[in-house]
């Protein structure tokens, strides 16, 4: 065995390189960096890697707006503890705060148009509706973890159930988010943002103004509130799945609609 | 590869924007010529599916391109003609976006991008915010933007709008150099441009190609049409308002014309062979005085 080995070792330790051309050997050496960069060029990432890219290409003023205003309404709301009869204070900071909560991604949603960056971004592989898709996904979910967080913050001062503080929140977000997504269905344009923010305000005087209604929030209006709830969602899929059909349709009117599969 | 446009028309309302258009495309150069609102425009629009035509398809390989979806837009690089960016974006981030959106992995991204910037000569101000671009720089990074993916169709909506003559020169060698094994289709109003850089040039009016095929053989559908002239100032102001003049150069007390004109214009006109730009002007004479009449 170790004589065996011995020679393997002197018959590697004397084998000589044969001769080569050198121009054929940078060739190959090309070919094969040629080869790799084919490859490397050809991988394509999937919906996922493409969703947490597109975080990154999120504007960093929407997620300082949603902290900023986060954390005033936790300051708003835990000033002092709530008698279940003095709510009234919390459901007019509810009022402001959500609908500007539910605004403040739309503008992002709509930068594609108002920016005039739409035609380039429909002809990429990842189509206008993922891209939209994308920013709704990734916008929608910090909105919810908000309101999970204003929700927790407003029950526990409040000691209002749980159940009626998801309706006196979502409402609001729900109604507002119609109201947006029925101008993204309709305005492909940079005066989007401005129809968005009407609607916002026009929310917050609506719901501001409710909020001083004695009665509005009181137990017995429950049965209403939870029919608010399910039409608001309701009209929210509704006006959601129409956006989505919307988002091919770069130039004005019906006609042109792309019929591209998803 | 085969691209067939199968009698692609877009009807608007008062308006019919590209009527019938039959045309094969093979991996090649193609220059589309017309003038102002000759549906340019509109025709690569359907081309990159970004607008559905009201009759007619376009098809790769005899496959529906709008069908194809994800895998036909993948083959595809296009820069429009008017474009927009995102104001907070430098160079950088505007190619990395891009390429996201075109589903490039980071790593892949990085490197072409880094390359493309060097290509179009913005490697020095790749960290700067495009809204401090000239018009030039950016029209240099869009094109840049469509080459990303390395596409095997690249659609140039008028590419050379803002370049300067040697900018010109570069993107012309450009093409000519990425053109191999791809379909290059782009439009320009620039002849020079297209005589240079196209195999075959499309000659669109009104929605319709007129003339398909390389440029000496369009040039030669005009033979017998274009003239030169020696006329005293005077006559020559005469001329210039009743015919087509494609040049006028000053020889001492006289002009020399040139003269698109499928009669003699004057007894001493002789027939000179026809250029790109003659053909141009005898097909969009009335369009580019049209034009002149909306500048002044």
């Amino acid at each position: 065995m170790k004589i065996n080995e011995r020679k393997i070792r002197e018959d590697l330790a004397s084998f000589s390189v044969p001769a080569y051309d050198p121009e054929k050997m940078r060739e190959t050496v090309q070919l094969a960096k040629a080869a790799y960069r084919e490859r490397q060029f050809a991988a394509r990432i999937g919906f996922w890697e493409f969703l947490s890219m597109q975080l990154r290409f999120i504007g960093k003023w929407v997620w300082l707006a949603q902290v900023v205003l986060l954390l005033s309404v936790l300051l708003a709301v835990s000033r002092r503890s709530f008698a279940v009869n003095e709510m009234q204070h919390v459901f007019l900071v509810f009022s402001c705060a959500v609908p500007l909560l539910a605004f403040l991604g739309f503008p992002e949603i709509l930068k594609s148009y108002a920016h005039g960056m739409a035609e380039i971004e429909g002809c990429t592989r990842f189509s206008m509706r993922k891209l939209m898709g994308a920013r709704m996904l990734i916008l929608g979910l910090a909105d919810l973890c908000c309101m999970t967080v204003i929700l927790a913050a407003s029950a526990a001062r409040s000691g209002t159930p749980v159940l009626r503080m998801i309706l006196y929140l979502f409402v609001p977000f729900n109604v507002t988010c119609c109201g947006c997504l029925t101008v993204l269905e309709h305005v492909k344009s940079r005066q989007g943002g401005y129809f968005c923010a009407a609607v916002c305000v026009l929310c917050i005087a609506v719901f501001s103004q409710l909020s001083f209604v004695k009665g509005f929030y009181e137990t017995a209006a429950t049965g209403m509130w939870i029919v608010l709830f399910f039409c608001s969602l309701a009209y929210f899929a509704t006006e959601l799945f129409r956006a989505f059909r919307s988002f091919d349709r770069l130039f004005c009117s019906k006609q042109e609609t792309l019929s591209v599969p998803w | 590869m085969k691209m067939t446009l199968n009698r692609l028309t877009k009807r608007y309302k008062d308006k019919t924007a590209v009527d019938s258009l039959f045309a094969e495309l093979t991996p090649g150069v193609y220059g589309l010529l017309g003038a102002n609102g000759a549906g340019k425009t509109t025709l690569m629009r359907m081309v990159c599916g970004i607008l559905n035509p009201t009759s007619g398809n376009v098809t790769l390989d005899g496959r529906d391109t709008l069908a194809m979806g994800e895998g036909y837009r993948d083959l595809l690089g296009y820069l429009p003609q008017d474009f927009g960016y995102y104001p907070v974006f430098t160079a950088m981030d505007y190619l990395m976006y891009v390429a996201a959106l075109k589903g490039l992995t980071k790593r892949a991204a990085k490197v072409r991008a880094n390359e493309l910037l060097e290509i179009v000569s913005l490697q020095t101000v790749a960290n700067k915010k495009i809204r401090a671009f000239s018009g030039g720089m950016r029209q240099r990074l869009g094109i840049a933007q469509a080459l990303l993916n390395d596409p095997k169709i690249l659609v140039l909506d008028e590419p050379t709008a803002g370049l300067d003559p040697k900018e010109r020169v570069r993107f012309r060698n450009l093409i000519s150099e990425i053109s191999k094994d791809k379909i290059v289709l782009f439009s320009t109003h620039i002849v020079s441009d297209v005589e240079y850089i196209a195999g075959t040039i499309l000659v669109m009016k009104d929605g319709r190609l007129i003339h398909q095929g390389k440029p000496d053989e369009i040039t030669a559908s005009i033979n017998g049409y274009v003239w030169e002239c020696r006329a005293d100032p005077r006559e020559a102001e005469l001329l210039s308002a009743k015919y087509t003049v494609s040049n006028i150069r000053h020889e001492g007390n006289q002009d020399m014309l040139r003269i698109v004109s499928e009669e003699k214009p004057c007894e001493n006109a002789v027939q000179v062979e026809p250029t790109l730009e003659d053909l141009y002007l005898y097909y969009f004479s009335e369009e580019a005085a049209q034009q002149e009449k909306e500048v002044s």
